[in-house]
């Protein structure tokens, strides 16, 4: 994996590549100027405050919305039908439809990403304890996040793109949503988790990128970091944003 | 026995480290085969990159081969085996006399101490 | 891809109109013509009336709020997270909501008709024609024919124009739908001055025609004239109704793809 500005020299086939992207909204700017490339087979973080302009990336890959300026591509493309097929995202809110059965949702999934397992999502689901007739809105919260956690992770595709995934949750559950990130590892994948609270997440990770007000203030590989810097991402990170 | 990681240092590091033990203690066996690198990257909670960077660096020393289809196996080589556990018995005890002189004790008073101590 | 949109709408919005259809048959097409044939039923006669007509109302209602709020809570919502997200384009989710919401209005019409019908024809309704000849027949058919696309087509552009105010309402960051409404009723005033006054008319306004003879009327008059004055009328209705439709949707495309403001 390459930084920046060496990305330009070495044929790569990212899987997720930003090349100068820049957002604003009105006049303020949520990005600027930000380059990276991640190939695949990596577990990235993309670490910054809240308002560093994480949620604003992660838009702009799934072709919520769109560059100011500068390019942004998954797989080589720009975001389009064709590379949120190859897109799993798992957003921050909860945007299933709660009145429809685990099962219903199950079968949706299917039916509309062909890379998605079936079985997988099943197996897994059974593992948590949840009934495949239960409907999501009586199931708990961490439940639900869960059940939506695992569809997502089901998925066979290019890039995972998680959006605070531990957020506020037990130990036990933080558990499971690692164990699970990485017994969904495929060579061919990227994964990238979005979030404030590194130390969670720090021993699964091998790249990072760190994002202050909108620009990457730091990324590179992890123990490289580690190594050079002395410290821990977290620590590390706490240096770069001072707070 | 668990997997116990410093964040503050490269993980990889530590996992050479941490598999070199369980090899040397023969929690893996000699000649056994190892887990795969996604399973153990599981259990250890770890990235699977750096596992596998680990198990490389472990494969350069020699305490772990790969056979082409069946995956990874602990070496046999009990020479060299015994060589390991030697330097990291050197390790050990380096490190114990220097934490006894730091309290104050020099190394034969150290070694004194240690005889009586580990004849109870 | 869009086949599948259409199907999960259909499933998630039939819980709300096959009752009132049911009960529209069952009222219409059972309880009120025993009721009106059978001597001192006068009392039912007149509750199973009510009952229709309530139902009506209910339906006319229930179509709006359905059709406004699927795509409102579906797509502009959270669940928009979800939905921008498939592999599908924004064309496709927008035709996802629309071609169902078309399909139920249209539905819901005929059912007026066919459950209205056993009554009219009992009262001595009817459509009578006379007809000069055989091409003048053919002219009254494809007017007929035109009329009846016309009005799905100005039907399937008046919800399209709730779907734009809905995406022009969600490009500001606060009361999303209070700034629909407004967009709404801007436009409305701004489009009956410019004198398109909209599906809502051409439907009240196209049963109204029919039940009073006006459909007679038009066809007589269709009939009189030639084969090509039909053709010529319901073509043109049918590409004005159309162009209206594509630019809506187009604009409400280019919004949803441009400019979607998900919270």
């Amino acid at each position: 994996m390459q930084s920046g500005k060496e990305a330009n020299e070495m044929e790569q086939n990212y899987v997720f590549e930003a090349r100068d992207l820049s957002r604003r909204f009105g006049g303020k700017r949520a990005l600027e100027g930000v380059t990276f490339g991640l190939g695949p087979g990596h577990i990235a973080g993309l670490l910054g405050p809240n308002g560093s302009g994480k949620t604003t990336l992660i838009k702009l890959a799934c072709g919520l919305i769109r560059p100011t300026a500068g390019e942004i591509l998954v797989c080589g493309s720009a975001p389009c039908p064709a590379t949120k097929a190859e897109t799993a995202y798992l957003p921050d809110v909860a945007c299933l439809d709660d009145r429809m059965r685990v099962r219903d949702l199950i079968k949706m999934f299917g039916e509309f990403y062909a890379n998605f397992d079936p079985e997988r999502a099943r197996t897994l689901i059974n593992d948590l304890g949840i009934d495949e007739a239960d409907r999501l809105r009586t199931l708990s919260k961490g439940n639900r996040e869960k059940v939506h956690l695992v569809l997502t992770m089901s998925r066979n595709a290019r890039l995972y793109l998680l959006d605070e995934p531990i957020g506020g949750v037990d130990p036990a559950a933080r558990e499971y949503i690692i164990r699970t990130i990485l017994g969904n590892y495929q060579p061919e994948s990227t994964v990238l988790i979005s979030t404030h609270l590194i130390a969670d997440v720090e021993s699964i990770l091998d790249y990072a990128l760190f994002l202050r007000d909108g620009q990457i203030a730091l990324q590179g590989d992890a123990d490289a970091l580690r190594e050079s810097r002395g410290q821990s991402l977290d620590e590390l990170f706490r240096e770069v944003f001072k707070c | 026995m668990g997997w116990d990681f410093d964040s503050r240092q490269p993980i990889y590091v530590q996992l050479v480290r941490q598999l070199t033990q369980r090899i040397l203690t023969g929690v893996y066996e000699p000649g056994s085969r190892l887990p795969s690198v996604r399973d153990l990257a599981q259990e250890a909670q770890v990235n699977p990159n750096t596992m596998q960077r680990a198990m490389a660096e472990l494969e350069q020393a020699g305490l772990l081969h790969t056979e082409r289809t069946s995956g990874r196996f602990v070496t046999d080589d009990e020479a060299l085996l015994s060589d390991q556990r030697q330097q990291l018995a050197a390790t050990h005890i380096a490190a114990f006399f220097r934490q006894m002189r730091a309290l104050g004790y020099e190394p034969e008073e150290a070694l004194a101490l240690a005889k009586r101590q580990g004849g109870e | 891809m869009l086949g599948k949109l259409i199907k999960y709408e259909f499933r998630a919005t039939a819980r709300y109109y096959l009752p009132i259809f049911a009960a529209m048959i069952l009222l219409g097409l059972v309880l009120l013509p025993i009721a009106a044939h059978f001597q001192g039923l006068e009392f039912f006669r007149r509750l199973f009336t009510g009952l229709y007509t309530l139902a009506i109302v209910i339906l006319a209602v229930m179509t709006l709020v359905v059709t406004i709020r699927r795509f409102y809570t579906h797509l502009l919502k959270d669940e928009g997270y979800l939905m921008f997200t498939l592999p599908v384009t924004a064309g496709q989710n927008i035709l996802g909501k629309l071609i169902p919401a078309v399909v139920w209005a249209v539905v819901s019409i005929v059912l007026c008709f066919v459950t209205l019908l056993p009554r009219e024809i009992a009262e001595g309704g009817g459509i009578h024609l006379h007809l000069a000849g055989p091409d003048v027949a053919a002219g009254a058919a494809i007017l007929l024919v035109c009329s009846i696309v016309t009005v799905i087509l100005l039907i399937a552009g008046e919800i399209l124009f709730f779907y734009l105010c809905m995406a022009i309402g969600q490009l500001f960051n606060e009361h999303k739908f209070l700034a629909a409404v407004v967009t709404f009723l801007i436009l409305s005033v701004v489009f009956n001055i410019v004198g398109l006054t909209g599906a809502r008319s051409a439907v009240i306004f196209g049963t109204g025609f029919v039940r009073d003879g006006g459909l007679e009327s038009l066809l007589t008059w269709a009939t009189a004239h030639s084969l090509s004055a039909g053709l010529i009328a319901g073509l043109a209705m049918v590409v004005i109704s159309l162009i209206i439709c594509l630019i809506l949707f187009f604009i409400t495309r280019w919004l949803l793809n441009r400019k979607l403001n998900l919270s």
